[in-house]
């Protein structure tokens, strides 16, 4: 770089001061480069003298930017408001929905519980709610298989009782028993385990308290409810389950069983064994299927549906409270009976190999081996039985006819025992290869005797199946007096 | 000592330097869009004075933000810039040495020159920053800054006094 090229930043002083000397021994020697010298710091020095611009604008400069500032903070503000209220909304619905939602979930279990208790109340006084309920609308039972079936009437949330529960510890092997059940509307992710606890004495001190009151089972890994019923329920695998409370065993089971006989709702057992649900002399189990197909009709329309009839079903029947007393008897509980020997196998031999119950499945396997197969065709004519049985011994039927009787017309029939010996004992009324196919068999062309005798069973492909647990009400000491 | 952006008050910072910002503004886009092109130079330095960390002063800094404000005006609109003024009170001074510069030939070869060499040459001659805060304002090398404002220098003088070697 030559030294003309830094003369200016030398007049400027911007030069170091080494290239500063080399310009300054320069110019005592150029002549040149020292006009050029004078000419550039003439220059410069003449930028002096311009003029100053007379400026203007100021005060409303500073408005503005007063205004600008205050624009800034109310922004600021806004955005401080926003995000606080945002906040705010947040929190409290964080804190809120889990209580609306508790909140809720206890209404609803309350209204379950209240309704149950108004079944109960009804039933208690010789006329259910469930009663009444069908008898307005038999398709509510048949939608809702359940005692609390018209649980949802608003009208019985009034008096709601109090509501005790119970729920047991949650056992770790029940984990891996996950099954998506759905009951109605209710999508039930966990099952029930097959083990259900008896109520803890001071759950039973509370249902004592009232009469009729239901105490609700709960398990831990269950969700119970019904939203369309509002019934508190356990659901084991296909099951409902439903406790109620009696003043007696006695009376509830009677009760119980009239309502559901009355409606000709299929009773499949009657065992304190069923299902592992257990039983003593103050709790009884009453199971009824409701077959999916029926659900939705009403019961003139299910006597139009083809039929199935099995024979001997009297016998049966009363195998139904043999059940009951030799599920006692073969715990060492009841009274021992000798019809009871094929009670609690009658229905639900498959539940049979446990406890006592093994000598009461032979004799009723017995029992039912020996039982005549008499169908009756849909023209009135006896059928050739599938399979030639002995008929009862009148004292076996005798035994436990009895309260048959009074419940009926009965549809009585066992799943476990259709799935058993079905192929043996019924008579499908589409077998008829080869020949005219007779004319379906319903319940309305059976004729009188036969349907008495031989009580009807529809042919459920699916049922929905409702375990009715009822006990006694424990009876505790007065209470002290102060 | 300069302040940090949290002590400063745009107000008290503007009434400061808002005739430097105005008359250099004025000089590059005029003197009639200089009161705009200055108020929206402070405006802008109100929303990032928190971004003045104070590493240069704070001239250099709002000429920075107002050399950018002439550029955008500049772009809107074809702008002339401000023909410039000498003092004549100064300038008939025959002691100084400004007295052999003619005015009027010294405002034309200022407006001869590119608007680079210009601007470098406002930015040093007449508001008297150094070459560094020049380039920082420019935001181009130092050298740079000295390069331009020698070739102007070069080509004023030649205008000035040197007509026929600037002719060629």
């Amino acid at each position: 770089m030559s030294l003309r090229d830094d003369l200016k930043a030398y007049i400027d002083g911007e030069l170091e001061p080494r290239r500063n000397d080399e310009i300054r021994i320069a110019l005592e020697t150029d002549a040149a480069l020292q006009r050029e010298y004078i000419e550039l710091r003439a220059l410069s020095a003449s930028f002096a003298n311009v003029s100053q611009v007379e400026t203007s604008g100021l005060e409303s400069t500073l408005k503005l930017l007063d205004d600008s500032r205050r624009v800034a903070r109310v922004q600021w503000r806004r955005i401080a408001w926003a995000g606080g209220l945002v906040l705010a909304t947040t929190l409290v619905a964080m804190v809120v929905f889990p209580i609306m939602s508790t909140g809720h979930l206890m209404a609803k279990n309350d209204s379950a519980s209240s309704a149950e208790e108004k079944v109960m109340d009804s039933a208690a006084g010789g006329e259910s709610m469930m009663a009444k309920s069908l008898q307005k609308n038999p398709n509510s039972m048949m939608k809702a298989p359940s005692v609390s079936a018209s649980a949802a009437s608003p009208a019985l949330r009034q008096g709601e009782p109090e509501v005790n529960e119970y729920r047991p510890p949650t056992r770790s092997k029940d984990k891996g028993r996950v099954a998506a059940t759905e009951f109605g509307r209710k999508k039930i992710g966990t099952r029930l385990s097959h083990h259900v606890p008896n109520p803890p004495s001071d759950q039973l001190a509370m249902l004592a308290k009232k009469p009729h009151s239901i105490v609700t089972f709960r398990s831990p890994k269950t969700v119970v409810g019904s939203r369309e019923t509002g019934t508190t329920m356990f659901a084991q695998e296909n099951h409902q389950t439903v406790f109620l409370a009696f003043d007696s065993r006695e009376s509830g089971e009677k009760q119980v069983l009239d309502l559901v006989g009355k409606y000709e709702i299929k009773v499949d057992q009657l065992s304190g064994a069923a299902k592992n649900i257990p039983s003593d002399q103050t709790t009884r189990t009453i199971v009824i299927d409701v077959p999916d197909e029926i659900a939705d009709k009403t019961v003139d329309e299910l006597r139009k549906l083809p039929i199935q009839i099995r024979t001997n079903l009297s016998a049966q029947n009363g195998n139904i409270f043999g059940a009951t007393t030799s599920a006692s008897s073969a715990r060492g509980q009841g009274p021992g009976g000798g019809a009871g020997a094929m009670g609690g196998s009658s229905f639900g031999g498959a539940k049979r190999s446990s406890g006592g119950f093994g000598g009461g499945a032979g004799g009723f396997n017995g029992g039912l081996n020996r039982a005549v197969a008499a169908p009756v065709s849909p023209s009135g004519k006896p059928r050739e039985p599938v399979k030639q049985l002995e008929p009862l011994t009148n004292s076996m039927a005798e035994s436990s006819r009895p309260k048959l009787r009074d419940m009926e017309p009965f549809k009585v029939q066992s799943s476990n025992a259709v799935a058993k010996n079905g192929s043996d004992h019924l008579i499908d009324n589409h077998r008829h290869r080869g020949r005219a196919k007779p004319p379906q068999t319903t319940l309305d062309n059976v004729n009188s005797t036969d349907r008495k005798l031989a009580p009807v069973m529809l042919q459920p492909r699916k049922t929905r199946r409702i375990v009715i647990v009822v006990s006694e009400k424990p009876k505790l000491p007065p209470p002290p007096v102060p | 000592m300069i302040k940090r952006s949290s002590e400063l008050d745009m107000a008290t910072i503007a009434r400061q330097h808002y005739d430097a910002v105005f008359r250099f503004c004025a000089r590059r886009v005029g003197i009639d869009r200089a009161a705009d092109v200055s108020q929206e130079t402070f405006l802008t330095a109100q929303k990032v004075l928190h971004k003045f960390r104070g590493d240069s002063s704070l001239t250099t800094w709002l000429f920075g933000i107002a050399h950018n404000e002439c550029r955008r005006a500049s772009r809107r609109t074809a702008l002339e810039p401000m023909p410039l003024s000498i003092d004549s009170e100064l300038s008939t001074n025959s002691d100084d040495e400004s007295a052999i510069v003619d005015r009027h030939a010294l405002s034309q070869a200022l407006a001869k020159l590119t608007p680079e060499h210009r601007e470098v040459v406002i930015l040093h001659e007449i508001e008297g920053l150094t070459y560094e805060e020049a380039a920082v304002i420019l935001q181009v090398p130092v050298g740079t800054v000295k390069s331009r404002l020698h070739h102007a220098f070069q080509q004023m003088r030649r205008a000035l006094f040197s007509p026929e070697e600037a002719a060629k």
